[in-house]
Formats: structure tokens, sequence, C-alpha cells
């Protein structure tokens, strides 16, 4: 087809007919990542209802922000949004247990195959939870860790053995 | 086996089984939403294409095709009589005494949707089935809808029909922002993009710095089956950026 010269308005320039240009760059992000961010969620959380809530609100936030972000390290950014997702999770859930029980963390969680790593998982703080499911599940070093939580080196170590320390004894007590 | 072993496979065995995948569809309606907010709004088609759906087909995609809103009630367009009111006439587009027209109201408090409806729908073939999804108006600061409270200070308004096999028309009446450049006269364009192919049409007067390009999509695998899917051919497109009908009044205020 032959191009010729033609006027699209400025408000028009990065989109066509309406539509963004990144648009199907986050749309292959959503579909490849979304797995992963929900098991990660669920990791910290404990339930999976709350971590589709943190994955979903994570993708959101990544659509408006994508323009911005596409360019640089999107991972790192993706799992920095779902951690501080998941710490607001927390707090909810931490108010929400002074006044109600049993606390919603604990009503949709399969207890049956892992009840051990779960209850174990439950008694470490929540910043211990995040740096061993980063650390454990992701596999990430502890260099990628600290870029992501935006802590020192040190403070991921530390956070690592203290949370590895607490889950050794909890799980002793039961399973080992 | 130690606890950092043990851990590392109970983590990835405890969350193997994802039980339900997020919602791609409800992710970007938040994201449009949260966009439009902050005046930066974007249209979703694309997502579409990846996840196996041809964005003229389901009502999903027509929900989210709309390019600046959420999901509209979808009727038929039906082509009737060319209307024309000039530019003059519009005033700055408050209700008037339009008549009867088999148009929607898409934006309340100003007859140019309605306007903008009927000169298109005058180039619609009724054979061709075009359907309207849409009528908006945007400014130079938003990549889709503004708020139709705003529309007196629009310096766009966008047409989105949809027509039967896939196909997408966008009719934008715009002004040239101040200090963009701009060519004068009609001219057309073909251009692909990640498998969707554009026959487009514009023409802009570089005196009053008002212009109308039509736009015409459809997905295909090559540029020989689009050509073929297109429902309407090129001298089609120019009749509808050409007819002066097109038109509303500058802005009362313009965006900076």
């Amino acid at each position: 087809m032959a191009e010729k010269s033609f006027h699209l308005p400025s408000s028009r320039k990065g989109i066509v007919a309406g539509r963004p240009s990144w648009e199907t760059e986050f749309c292959a992000f959503f579909m490849t990542r979304q797995r992963t961010l929900t098991r990660t969620a669920y990791a910290i959380l404990g339930s999976w209802h709350a971590a589709e809530d943190a994955a979903q609100q994570t993708m959101s936030s990544l659509y408006v922000y994508w323009p911005r972000i596409r360019t640089g390290n999107v991972d790192v950014y993706a799992r920095r949004v779902l951690v501080n997702n998941c710490m607001n999770a927390f707090k909810r859930q931490s108010r929400e247990a002074t006044t109600s029980q049993p606390p919603e963390t604990s009503v949709d969680v399969d207890l049956s195959a892992h009840a051990d790593l779960l209850a174990a998982l439950s008694q470490l703080d929540a910043k211990q939870r995040v740096v061993l499911t980063l650390r454990f599940l992701e596999d990430l070093s502890v260099r990628e860790v600290a870029e992501i939580l935006r802590i020192r080196e040190g403070t991921v170590k530390s956070r690592t053995a203290r949370g590895l320390e607490r889950l050794r004894t909890s799980l002793e007590t039961t399973t080992i | 086996m130690n606890v950092e072993e043990q851990l590392r496979s109970d983590l990835k065995e405890l969350t193997h089984d994802v039980p339900r995948s997020l919602n791609l569809d409800q992710v970007v309606l938040a994201g449009r939403s949260r966009r439009r907010r902050r005046h930066v709004v974007a249209g979703v088609g694309t997502c579409a294409l990846l996840t196996g759906i041809s964005w003229g087909g389901t009502g999903l995609v027509d929900s989210l095709t709309t390019s600046g809103r959420e999901s509209q009630q979808l009727q038929p367009a039906i082509a009737g009589a060319h209307h024309v009111l000039p530019a003059h006439q519009l005033g700055h587009g408050k209700k008037s005494d339009l008549g009867a027209q088999d148009v929607q109201d898409f934006v309340p408090g100003t007859d140019i949707d309605e306007h903008m409806q009927t000169v298109i729908n005058g180039h619609l073939d009724p054979g061709l089935h075009a359907t309207v999804t849409d009528v908006y108006p945007s400014d130079w600061n938003h990549d889709g809808a503004m708020p139709d409270a705003q529309w007196q200070n629009a310096t766009d308004w966008q047409a989105v029909y949809t027509i039967p096999g896939g196909q997408r028309l966008l009719v934008i009446m715009f002004y040239v922002r101040p200090g963009d450049s701009c060519t004068d006269g009609a001219s057309q364009q073909a251009y692909s993009l990640n498998g969707t192919y554009f026959e487009a049409s514009g023409r802009t007067d570089c005196q009053t710095r008002f212009g109308v390009n039509s736009i015409l999509s459809v997905s295909a695998d090559s540029e020989a089956q689009a050509t073929q899917k297109f429902a309407l051919s090129t001298a089609q497109l120019a009749a509808i950026s050409e007819d002066n009908g097109l038109a509303f009044a500058a802005p009362i205020n313009p965006p900076s």
C-alpha cells in the first residue's frame, strides 16, 4: 500500500486508532507474569483470595504506569508494587484481626497438604515472609531482593537468617 | 534436607496450582479508569489480540474497544438522511432542535455527538450494518475521552463504529494544536501495525487549523487479505473526511 502524507492530530501520536501502542507489550507481560505474581502473593499472604486481589491490583498499577516503566526493569517494579500491596493487605488483616475472629487469612487456605509450612510461615512477621518468599520461591539473589525492597543487602541477609531460624524452630516442633 | 531446601521445595509445591487466572478484562478496565483519573486515557483493543479474541467480535471486546469509556449499550446505527449543520450554526453545540434522528446521545448537553453520527451515517450503506459504539469529546491532553461534562473545551471529537468482519471505523474531527505543523489539503494513507491494517483518509484546513480523519482498520494475516476485508473504499473514506458537515466550533477554553 502506498504511503502518502497524512496528518494525525498531535494527541494521537503514539497511538493508533485510539489504542496506545504500548498495550500489546503490557498484555504480553500480563500473560507471562500473572501466575508468578499470584504465586508470590499467595506465599506471602497465605490466602488465594487475598493473593488474587494483590496481584490484580498490581497489574492494574502496572497498566497505569506502563508507558513510564516499560523501558526499565519491569520485573523489579512489578515485584516492588506487589510486595507493597501485600504489606497493605497485611495491615488490613491485622486491623480486622482485632475486631473479628477468626482472621480472614485462614478462610480459604488449604491446610491439608502443607499445614505445617503454612502454620510456620504464619508465625513469621510480614517482612520476613516477604524476604523468604523472594529468596526461596522466586530464587532471587540477596542483591536482587535488596533492590526490590530498597533495603541493604545486609538487611536481606539478617531477615533471611532470622526467618529461617524461626521457621526451623516452628517446624521442629511439628514435623522435623 | 535442610530447612532452606525444604522451604524452597515446599513453597514451589504449595503454590504450584494457582486456582484461577487473573482477569485481564478487569485489570485493563481498572487501569483505564485510573489512567482516566490521571487524564491519560487508553484504549484496550490490542489485549484482545493476545487473548485470542478478534477485536470486532465479542461482547468482551466490544466493551473494551470503545476507546475511552466503559462498555456502552450498543445499538445499530442506521444510515439516515444526510442532515448537515454548517459549523457556524453549531454554535458551541448546546442542545438544539436537531430533529428526530436515528442516532444515539452519547454526550449529554450537546448535539455534536448526534450531528457527527448523522453526517457519518449518511456515508454508510445500510448493507454494511455498521454499529456506532461511541462518540466522545477529547483534547490535546487526552489519548481518549475527556470527561463528558467538559465537552465545551474539546479540541477533538471522535466517533467509533464497528463493521461486521472485525472492522472498525474511527472518525476524528480535530483542531490542530497551536505550534504543531499543519499540512494543508486532503491525503490518504495505508499502514499496518501488529497484524492490524489501517486505511485512512484525512483533510486539514491550515487556515482554520481544523481537520477530519477517517480511519478504517481490520485484523488480517496479510495486506491482501486486509484489502479484501475492507468494507469501505479509499474514496468512501475520503468522502467522509472531506464532508464539510463534519465540523464543530473551536473550544471556548482550549487546553494549554
